[in-house]
Formats: C-alpha cells, structure tokens, sequence
C-alpha cells in the first residue's frame, strides 16, 4: 500500500459509509479533536458524537458521527459507529426541526434517563448541523 | 340448499381472502430477505469491534480485566429476555417461545426471576402469569434498528450494575434457514470471560486510556449480539408467518373448489329444472293439439 495515505473504513451496524484511501483523518474523541496523518502510532480510541473530517483527491469531506470506536493498525483506520451520516446527505431543514424539537423537549421536565437520551439526540442533530456547516465553509472558500 | 346468489356471495369473500392471504405470504418472503441483509450488513462491524476487543485484551494489564461486567456474581436475581411478535397470524412461534420460557421457569424454581417481555405476546403471558415485569418493549420487531436496540441494552446493562439482575438470560428463535428455526437459551450476561489471546507488549496508544475503553466496547459488543439476535428472532417470526399464511392459502382453496363445485351443481339444477318445465310445457301443449286434431 502507499506509504502515504490512510486506508480508512468507516461503517455502521446497517452498511459501510466510506471506504478509501485518504491523507488526512480529523475524529471526535472524549479530549478534544484527533488530527491522523499516515504513519500514525497505532491506536484504539472510544469516539463521541461529533464530526469526522476526510480529506481525499484534496477535497474535505464530512461525516455527522454517532458514538463508537477508532482503530489504526499499520495505516489502516478502522471506524465503527452507531450512526453516521454524509454531510452532502443530511436534510438540513429536518434536523433544524428536530434541533428545535429537541431543545423544546428538554426545557420541560422529565425523568433524568430520558433527559439523557434526549440529549443524546440533541448532540447528535448539533453535529449533523455542524458537519452541513463545514461543508459550506469549504465550498465557499474554494468558490473566492 | 343455499341459494345461487348466496353461494355467488361466498365464492367472491373467499376469493378475496385468498388474495390477501397470498400477499402477506409475500410481504413475510420480503421481511426474511431484508432482516436477513441487515443481519449481513450488521457482521463486518462485529467482527471489527471483536478484533479491537482482542487488541484491547492482548495489551491490557491483567488486573483492568475484572470489568464488572465480565464479573461472575452470586446470583440472588435472574433476567430474562423473551421475544415474541407483536402481531398473530404467525402459526406457532409465540406458542413454542411462552413454551420454553415455562420450562425455563420451571427447570430453574429455585432462582428469582426478573422478566423483560419483548413483544405483546410476552407482556400478555407474563401478565397473566403474574411474573415480576422489570422493563417491557412493544412494537420493536417491525423495524429494528440499533438505536432502539442500545436504548433496550443500556437499560439492561444498569439494571447489571445496579445489582437488580445478577445473570441475564435471553430466550429467542435462532433463524437457521427459511425452512428451519429453533429456540435458543442464551446466557447473556456476565459476558463470558473473553479468551485471553496472546500478550502483546508492542506500544499501542489508547484514548482516553485502556481502563476507560473496555467498558464502553465491552457494552458495544453487547448491543451488536442482541441487535443480532432480534434480527433473528424477527427473521423467524416472519418465516413462521410464511408457513402459516401457505397452510391458510391452501385451505381457502379446497374451502373455494367445495363451493365452486357446489355452485355449479346448483346451478345445472336450477338449469335443468327450467328445461324441464319448457319441454313439459310444450309436451302439454303438443297433447291439446293432438286431441284438438283428433276431434
């Protein structure tokens, strides 16, 4: 394999989302960001709800995560999630409805799982709004 | 004798029913063949998380290893999942799972036993049974999908930690093939003590760290053998629901040839009897002429 990019695979409990070769890997962990370049120790790392970011043929490309786990071995990066969701893929007037939806739900009261779980479902609508977000960005900027 | 119009009436209901009964056959031929893709589609995740759990393990020191969910406690409590549909229509299956979890009650009168009915038909039985009900789920086995599932095993695995349940049993259909499926007993948790595979001391980086992972992995893999096996159970419903549905179709159809059969006996009588009173009418007429002629 090329000793210069990542062989990433990045799947979910119903398909695989993505699976290619890339240089460089951005993913959410409980510390912060997790930048990847090749070459990169190996690892095995609990990921949060968040974005990952890809790059390939120089472009970045963005994925609203769920939470899971991240395995690299000799430059092959391994990515299981329980949901994942291409940025260019997400409906965004549905999520803000669901944000919104969501928000108003944990502004009354409610037993504290299923504040938790709302929650869950919070965070998970944020990041997808997040990753369409990204996207704009650097469409936008490749536009000037 | 029922009348023409009546028996008309029938042929055209039973005629109808068949058509019904025909496309649900299709319908559960078509849900076999999705739970089955999904259960496809679910193994490359498996065996990814099993293959971490293992470099996970060959690279943990020895004393991280006794998770709580590993742990094997003195049980006082025992869980119990049982999955059934949430619908009729599907010949035995719902009679042979409350079946086994009799026996299961029985073979184990010693132990205290905690129940989480999946399904209508579980509730309704534990229900009736009187048997203590921790959590139930309805309407689960329609569409499954993980999300549900974690909910579900995120519940059962507080109820682990907080020492409410000290084992966990799950009681389900396994789907072998369409023709054949068979009831499992599966002893879910404490997971069964993982083989160690051989240590490796090369450096590996953990994030957040080694003790903090295994948890949450261990947990993972829980969802994904429990997300497997309601795929299975679901598969097997709808396997039953075929067979049930082909046994239905097929008498329907001995029910429709019966009443064919008896329409048109019907209707040669009615016929027959209308020729006759012609040609007598006609004989009578043909008698007054001759009489008349002979006159």
């Amino acid at each position: 394999m090329n000793k210069k990019s990542l062989h990433l695979e990045l799947s979910t409990p119903d398909k695989v989302i993505f699976k290619g070769d890339v240089s460089y890997i951005v993913v959410p962990v409980e510390d912060g960001l997790l930048g990847i370049l090749p070459g990169h120790i190996n690892t095995l790392a609990h990921l949060t709800i968040g974005v990952v970011k890809v790059i390939y043929n120089n472009e970045s490309h963005y994925f609203a995560i769920g939470e899971g786990f991240m395995e690299i071995v000799d430059n092959n990066v391994y990515i299981t999630v329980d949901s994942a969701e291409k940025a260019e893929d997400i409906d965004l007037l549905k999520v803000k409805k669901e944000k919104e939806e969501l928000e108003q739900l944990l502004s009354q009261r409610k037993a504290i799982s299923q504040r938790i779980q709302l929650y869950t479902s919070l965070q998970k609508a944020l990041a997808k709004l997040r990753a369409v977000k990204s996207l704009e960005e650097t469409k936008g900027s490749k536009e000037q | 004798m029922p009348t023409l119009q009546e028996l008309r009436r029938k042929v055209n209901s039973i005629n109808n029913i068949c058509h019904i009964i025909r496309s649900m056959e299709t319908l559960s031929i078509v849900k076999i063949r999705a739970f089955q893709d999904k259960a496809l589609r679910l193994k490359p995740y498996t065996q990814e998380l099993q293959r971490m759990l293992d470099i996970l393990i060959s690279r943990l020191p020895q004393e991280y290893l006794n998770h709580p969910l590993l742990e094997d406690r003195d049980i006082y409590n025992t869980g119990v999942v049982m999955i059934t549909s949430d619908w009729g229509f599907c010949g035995s299956y719902n009679i042979q799972i409350l079946n086994a979890v009799e026996k299961f009650i029985k073979d184990n009168y010693k132990k205290r036993m905690n129940f989480y009915p999946i399904g209508t038909y579980a509730l309704k039985f534990a229900r009736s049974k009187n048997l203590k009900i921790i959590n139930s789920f309805t309407h689960l086995m329609d569409s499954p999908n993980f999300i549900q599932i974690r909910r579900l095993v995120r519940g059962l695995v507080r109820d682990f930690l907080d020492k409410k349940i000290d084992e966990l049993y799950v009681i389900s259909f396994d789907f072998i093939n369409i023709l054949k499926q068979e009831i499992n007993i599966r002893r879910l948790l404490p997971l069964k003590p993982v083989n160690i595979p051989e240590r490796k001391e090369e450096t590996f980086l953990f994030l957040p760290s080694s003790q903090r992972i295994i948890g949450p992995l261990l947990e993972n893999i829980l969802e994904t053998t429990m997300f497997q096996i309601i795929l299975d159970a679901s598969a097997s419903e709808q396997a039953f629901r075929r067979i049930a549905m082909r046994r239905a179709y097929e008498n329907a159809e001995k029910i429709k040839e019966k009443l064919i059969f008896q329409l048109n006996q019907v209707r040669q009588t009615k016929i027959t009897r209308e020729l006759h009173e012609i040609t007598s009418g006609i004989e009578t007429l043909r008698e007054k002429e001759v009489t008349k002629v002979g006159r």
